[in-house]
């Protein structure tokens, strides 16, 4: 049994400070916030709340006692998904069109691969570029580099309607691969990894060239590895840029090419269908689908993206 | 005669020779793909964008358009060449600002607040960080189911409604109206969801980036002052906002530029709508339409305007651009490194010499 | 704010809590203890953090005016502690804290003017220098005579304009001057000229030099000045100060700034920081922030300094440097000064009084010399001095030191009586220890944790009867015996017991709270020098200090009775006990130390030595004027100094012999010094 042992020293010490009648301090402060911070996050946490037990209510249920909102009347049931994913009307709600174009599970599969196969690609390229940045020495390195970095004053909505016809142009505005191509060219990422970069001891490089390692295997047996919080920072954010993203979907795609929709254009869809049609319980259902796997990685990694959050605020 | 060389030159230039190849090669290796991606979808794109803004470029068909003499930035900025775009470019302008305006400062003041009671470090600070920041995550559309479920009419059982018996057609009733420079803008109720939705969700990277600050600045500079003699107001003043001005300087900016950008919690929530009479057949014609939603409506989701107004998104884009990148501009300057003056030092040369 | 114009009232008075009440809020607060004379005084200072770690035992000492007092010792030893109480960083636990004479433990720091160079300067970073160390004077108010300001602006003025026009001109003419860049013009006139701002304001505004205009305007402002004072009943000296009652009256103002501006000029002269005063401290070097963060201490010319480790972030040059650098500042300003440090150079060469500490407890004050020539102990002995001492373990028999290599000093009759009597105190001390009920109570939990933490769950009661007997006869004749026995009594009323009963009976045993801290600080010591290697620091080379670790966390409840110690005091004091008996019968362990200027060449020393032996130098060092001769003596490596006047080559047998004056001798069980 594993127990605390402690010098009896400390002990006569613990028991010398009670008699001295030196209590622990109690600290308003913390208490007061502790209290104010419980009850704001009772009321800001309640959406998901809302949500959940919202998507788990039944189409008849909500038209006929709304109010019942975590208990609903006749029980939960998973109408709702199986609408959203199998195409399966609920009893009692007649025919509704816009259902069948639902097609969640290929939104789903195509967010998916723009958000991963994107952000893969983009850490192996922005990160070799960073290599090339901070290792390799050759003519007009730092004048490319602060081009680069200067560019990232220039917003992206200046070049988002010249990239929409440059996608056009080379014949990818029916391919899920300019969901991803296009970001390959990003500055802020690849500028964080290259600081980071910068932090490794250029002895440790130097070391290894004379042992005899080529770039390559610099690159990936040392640099990486020692980056690969960064990476797994800039990867998870990367993720979830990719995974929320609205806006450039909705440029490639026109409402007719459906197959190619990622989840965020499919759900802005499936709303704006709920909200006339009473199909509430569906929308949030989807909001649940589209929201899982960016809650689940945040709970995985919740302190890494705290803690890459922060650290991108102190370094600015 | 034969060209002769000394061997042990030829080799020396020969492994240079080598040498520089192989290493413009391995540079080439790992920079081009980067490089390339950046150019043809950052650069060209940029130079693409500003002449598409300069001719009558159709949107699918390349190659057949003509330079149209700034039509586009006249539509813009003339009242006369087309009242309608001109009127619901300017509205979504003025939109997009005041609704700004009024966001900008509670997505700092209300994050700095909650570090300040975070850094109090009460039991489970760390996990309540982690759920402070969570809203944040959340993707928009996810966030839209919730605020539609909310704000729906009573007809539709929302759930303010039902609960708190607002009759109130969020999306579709007017609020009120004012008069700016002579026309009347009238505000729309569906503004309401859409600052909740902005104020539930939209201020999660400030929170984290100011509690770090705040972390950040040192306790030794408190002890300094406390024994300096600093009262608590001074404390805060010459301690604790020096300490996180970086990050509430890099926190404003970003959330400014956010909020100019605004475009998916209006989109989602309330399609831009409710349309005004006036311009409902214009681009971005609504209530609650935004400079981004403008754009956006022309070169993605409405196919007329995206046949017959495709340069004109480019040249709002463009616009928007110049006006973002004003603000950045700000930001860098702001935040540049300050230069040593002389002129205490100079003051100390004349008090040594007088003494 | 603490109201200076009181004068302390004596804190040793008896007299009924109310009236004690109303006197402190007559005297502001002030207490003073007519039996404290020193300067800055330490009674009884503990400090023992929340989870029972106790950081400081019973600190005592008293400070006179301008010492330069030095806390010295290895990280963790409480010195920073101590430190930080002084300056109001730390709550003091117990004990009285006196500066300038006057109760200070509960004063906030800003009210007891100190003023604090911190380790790692702690310089605001968005300021310039200038700012920096003008800091503590724009943060507080200070006591000033009340003076009639426009009477002195046009009487300075009028007096210039009569009698050094010339002098005004010039002035006024260089203050044009873009060259001349000083703050403001008013600014530089009223340096130059010496007078004060106001006065200056005056001359530079003045369109003309009209003697009698100026004059006139002058009579007038000064007449309505005097009007309005003396309606409030002051008047005006001859230096425009108010009065009242023929009393000058003070009032709390901010510092203007000209006072401000003189005042960080002549720090900023005194540290040589003239050039820098416009850059911030990120643009500065370590030693030059470790001078602005001087400048900022030496500014208020507060009573008081405190000195965290200074130079520890600096590196070895630079800190031989300032170390020359403050002791100049503190022969030239002359204030009070206590100085935390772990490197034993910067102690000796610094201070007039050192205290050396260890684990909580101070070991020696002395001034440099008396701890370096008669450290008190083991701990003392090694941690001062560069080369450290060297330090032999050697067996003591009746009167002569025998080495393990059969090498014998014998000692002077003096040294062995010494020795005896050392030996008889030390025995008669722990036996009076060992019969205190506190003492009891250990002897007795020592019996009981033997099962209790021996890894069973239930017991016998047969198997641990004979225990219970024995504790219940320990403890027969102290004020917990009933409880105790009840509880026996409760354990024995059944044949097998658990955890929880033994618990019980635990209760009355955990309730010691009488041992005096000299005890404590006895045991501890046999506990810490006995059979640890003293680490000696390394003096050259800072150990970047780890980030200090406070209030570890503990898992335990210390209200409850269900913990294990890891020690037993007790135990320790029995163990010592035992030794020191066997100390004056027969052969026991003892260790010696020489300094290793005191191991001397035989053949080049004539004083009193010892007999000469043989060793092989196997390494040998130039330092200049000494040669540090490594080798090897009774089984541990020594290190000898000699002066190079015999030139010593590595591998080569040397007579070497000890000087038998300054043989040390300690106690192979506490460390103490024989």
């Amino acid at each position: 049994m594993a127990r605390n042992k402690i010098t009896l020293e400390q002990y006569i010490g613990f028991r010398k400070k009670k008699e001295f009648g030196e209590k622990r301090k109690i600290n308003v402060g913390k208490i007061v916030s502790f209290t104010f911070l419980l009850l704001f996050c009772i009321v800001w946490l309640s959406p998901f709340i809302i949500m959940f037990f919202g998507s788990l209510r039944g189409y008849s249920d909500t038209m006929l006692y709304p109010k019942e909102l975590f208990y609903p009347h006749s029980g939960y049931t998973l109408e709702n998904y199986e609408m959203l994913l199998l195409g399966k009307l609920p009893e009692g709600i007649g025919q509704v069109n816009t259902v069948q174009d639902y097609k969640i599970g290929t939104w789903f599969m195509n967010s998916c691969f723009s958000a991963i196969g994107g952000t893969l690609l983009y850490l192996l390229v922005a990160s070799m570029a960073a290599y090339a940045f901070t290792f390799i020495d050759f003519k007009y390195r730092n004048v490319l580099f602060a081009i680069i970095v200067a560019s990232m004053v220039i917003p992206g909505a200046a070049t988002s309607v010249g990239n929409q016809s440059m996608v056009y142009s080379m014949g990818l505005n029916r391919s899920l691969l300019a969901l991803i191509i296009p970001g390959l060219g990003g500055v802020y990422g690849m500028y964080l990894i290259k600081t980071f970069f910068e932090s490794i001891p250029k002895d440790l490089i130097e070391s290894a060239k004379m042992d005899g390692y080529s770039n390559f295997k610099i690159f990936y047996k040392i640099v990486l590895p020692l980056g690969k919080t960064v990476l797994f920072v800039q990867g998870l954010f990367g993720f979830m840029g990719g995974w929320n993203d609205l806006i450039w979907p909705q440029m490639l795609y026109g409402a007719k090419d459906t197959d190619l929709w990622t989840l965020q254009v499919g759900m802005a869809y499936i709303i704006n269908n709920s909200k006339t049609s009473n199909l509430i319980g569906s929308a949030l259902a989807g909001g649940v689908i589209c929201l899982l796997p960016v809650l689940v990685m945040y709970i995985i990694a919740q302190d890494k993206i705290i803690e890459g959050m922060s650290s991108s605020g102190i370094k600015g | 005669m034969k060209k002769t060389v000394v061997l042990e030159e030829y080799a020396k230039q020969r492994s240079k020779r080598i040498g520089a190849l192989k290493k413009y090669g391995i540079t080439a290796l790992f920079l081009l793909p980067y490089l390339i991606a950046f150019i043809v979808f950052f650069v060209l794109p940029l130079f693409y964008g500003i002449y598409i803004s300069l001719t009558n470029f159709q949107y699918g068909k390349p190659g057949v358009e003509t330079f149209n003499s700034f039509l586009w930035f006249k539509m813009i900025f003339d009242k006369s060449v087309m009242p309608g775009v001109f009127n619901s470019f300017w509205l979504s302008f003025t939109h997009t600002l005041i609704f700004s305006v009024i966001m900008v400062p509670i997505a700092i003041i209300l994050p700095l607040s909650l570090a300040i009671l975070v850094n109090q470090k009460p039991p489970a600070f760390k996990l309540f960080r982690a759920l402070i920041y969570m809203p944040s995550i959340v993707p928009l559309t996810a966030a839209g189911t919730i605020f539609t479920l909310l704000f729906m009419s009573k007809s539709q059982h929302g759930v303010l409604a039902e609960f708190f018996g607002i009759d109130i057609q969020w999306f579709i009733d007017n609020w009120f109206s004012f008069d700016l420079f002579g026309q009347e803008i009238e505000i729309a109720y569906a503004w309401i969801p859409i600052f909740f939705m902005c104020l539930w969700g939209g201020w999660g990277g400030n929170f984290i980036i100011l509690s770090a600050g705040l972390q950040n600045v040192p306790k030794h500079l408190y002890e300094a002052a406390d024994i300096d003699g600093c009262s608590p107001m001074r404390k805060i003043m010459n301690v604790t906002v020096p300490g996180i001005k970086p990050q509430l300087v890099l926190c404003l900016f970003t959330t400014i530029l956010g909020y100019l950008g605004l475009y998916g919690q209006n989109y989602v929530l309330s399609s831009g709508g409710p349309s005004i009479a006036a311009i409902a057949s214009m681009p971005a014609g609504g209530k609650t339409s935004t400079i981004m939603y403008f754009i956006q409506d022309i070169v993605a989701n409405n196919l007329t305007f995206k046949s017959s107004l495709y340069g004109l998104g480019a040249a709002a884009s463009l616009v928007y651009a110049l006006f973002a990148g004003v603000i950045s501009g700000i930001q860098m300057y702001l935040t540049r490194e300050k230069k040593t003056g002389t002129k205490i030092s100079e003051a100390y040369n004349k008090w040594h010499e007088i003494r | 704010m603490i109201n200076t114009d009181n004068k302390a009232v004596d804190g040793g008075m008896e007299m009924p809590t109310k009236e004690a009440a109303k006197i402190l809020k007559e005297s502001g607060y002030k207490i003073s203890n007519s039996e404290v004379d020193a300067f800055v005084s330490l009674k009884d200072i503990n400090k023992i953090y929340p989870n029972g770690v106790q950081a400081v035992y019973d600190f005592n000492i008293d400070i006179s005016k301008n010492d330069f007092i030095v806390l010295v010792g290895p990280s963790g030893c409480g010195k920073s502690t101590t430190l930080r109480m002084i300056a109001g960083l730390e709550d003091i636990t117990s004990g009285y804290l006196y500066i300038d004479k006057v109760l200070s433990n509960y004063t906030s720091s800003k009210d007891r003017d100190i003023s604090m160079v911190f380790q790692n300067y702690a310089l605001y970073p968005q300021m310039t220098v200038f700012d920096n160390i003008a800091f503590p004077l724009r943060a507080r108010k200070f006591r000033r005579p009340m003076e009639a300001n426009v009477s002195k602006a046009y009487n300075q003025a009028v007096d210039v304009i009569e009698h050094r026009k010339e002098e005004l001109t010039e002035a006024r003419q260089n203050a044009k001057d873009k060259a001349l860049n000083f703050g403001t013009a008013v600014e530089y006139v009223a340096t130059k000229l010496k007078i004060c701002d106001g006065a200056a304001k005056i001359l530079c505004k003045a369109k003309t030099t009209d003697v009698e205009s100026i004059r006139r305007i002058a009579k007038i402002k000064i007449e309505e000045e005097k009007a309005k004072l003396t309606s409030k009943g002051y008047s005006i000296d001859k230096e425009y100060r108010l009065t009242k009652n023929g009393e000058i009256q003070y009032h709390y103002v901010k510092m203007s700034n000209e006072e401000i501006r003189s005042r960080v000029f002549e720090a900023a002269e005194i540290l040589d920081l003239g050039p820098y005063l416009d850059r911030r401290p990120k643009e500065l070097s370590g030693g030059q922030m470790q001078r602005v963060a001087l400048g900022r201490a030496i500014v208020r010319n507060a009573k008081l300094f405190l000195m965290d480790e200074p130079l520890s972030n600096l590196d070895a040059k630079l800190r031989v440097q300032m170390r020359s650098e403050i002791v100049r500042i503190h022969e030239q300003i002359g204030a009070t000064t206590i100085y935390v440090t772990h490197d034993q150079t910067e102690a000796m060469t610094m201070a007039t009084k050192i205290v050396v500490m260890s684990k909580g407890w101070v070991q020696q004050i002395g001034t440099p010399g008396e701890i370096y020539r008669n450290p008190k102990n083991i701990f003392v002995a090694t941690f001062i001095g560069s080369p450290a001492m060297n330090i032999f373990d050697a067996e003591y028999d009746n009167g002569r030191l025998v080495f393990n290599n059969g090498y014998e000093i014998p000692l002077p009759d003096e040294t062995i009586s010494r020795h005896n009597s050392y030996y008889e105190a030390k025995i008669k001390d722990l036996k009076r220890m060992l019969s205190t009920p506190d003492f009891k109570k250990m002897h007795a939990l020592k019996l009981l944790d033997k099962h209790l933490f021996g890894g069973e769950k239930a017991f016998d009661v047969s198997s641990i009867s004979d225990d219970l007997d024995e504790i219940l006869g320990i403890t027969a004749d102290i004020e917990c015996a009933s409880d105790v026995k009840s509880a026996v009594e409760l354990i024995r009323a059944e044949s097998r017991t658990d955890r929880k009963a033994l618990l019980k009976l635990r209760e009355p045993l955990l309730t010691f709270e009488k041992i005096p801290s000299s005890d404590i600080g006895t045991l501890h010591n046999a506990q810490v020098f006995s059979k640890e290697e003293i680490v000696v620091d390394n003096t050259l080379y800072y150990h970047k200090p780890k980030k200090k670790k406070k209030n570890t966390k503990l898992n335990i409840n210390l209200n409850s009775t269900d913990i294990e110690f890891v020690n037993n005091l007790y135990e320790v004091a029995n163990g010592l006990l035992a030794k020191c008996e066997s100390a004056l019968v027969g052969r026991h362990p003892i260790r010696v130390g020489v300094r290793p200027e005191d191991i001397v060449l035989n053949s080049e020393f004539e004083g009193n030595k010892t007999e000469k032996f043989v060793t092989t130098a196997n390494i040998v060092e130039l330092l200049g004027s000494e040669l540090l001769v490594h080798s090897e003596f009774a089984g541990s490596d020594i290190i000898a100094k000699i002066s190079t006047n015999v030139l010593i080559k590595p591998h080569t047998d040397v007579e070497l012999a000890f000087n038998k004056d300054k043989l040390l001798i300690f106690d192979e069980s506490c460390g103490d010094r024989i």
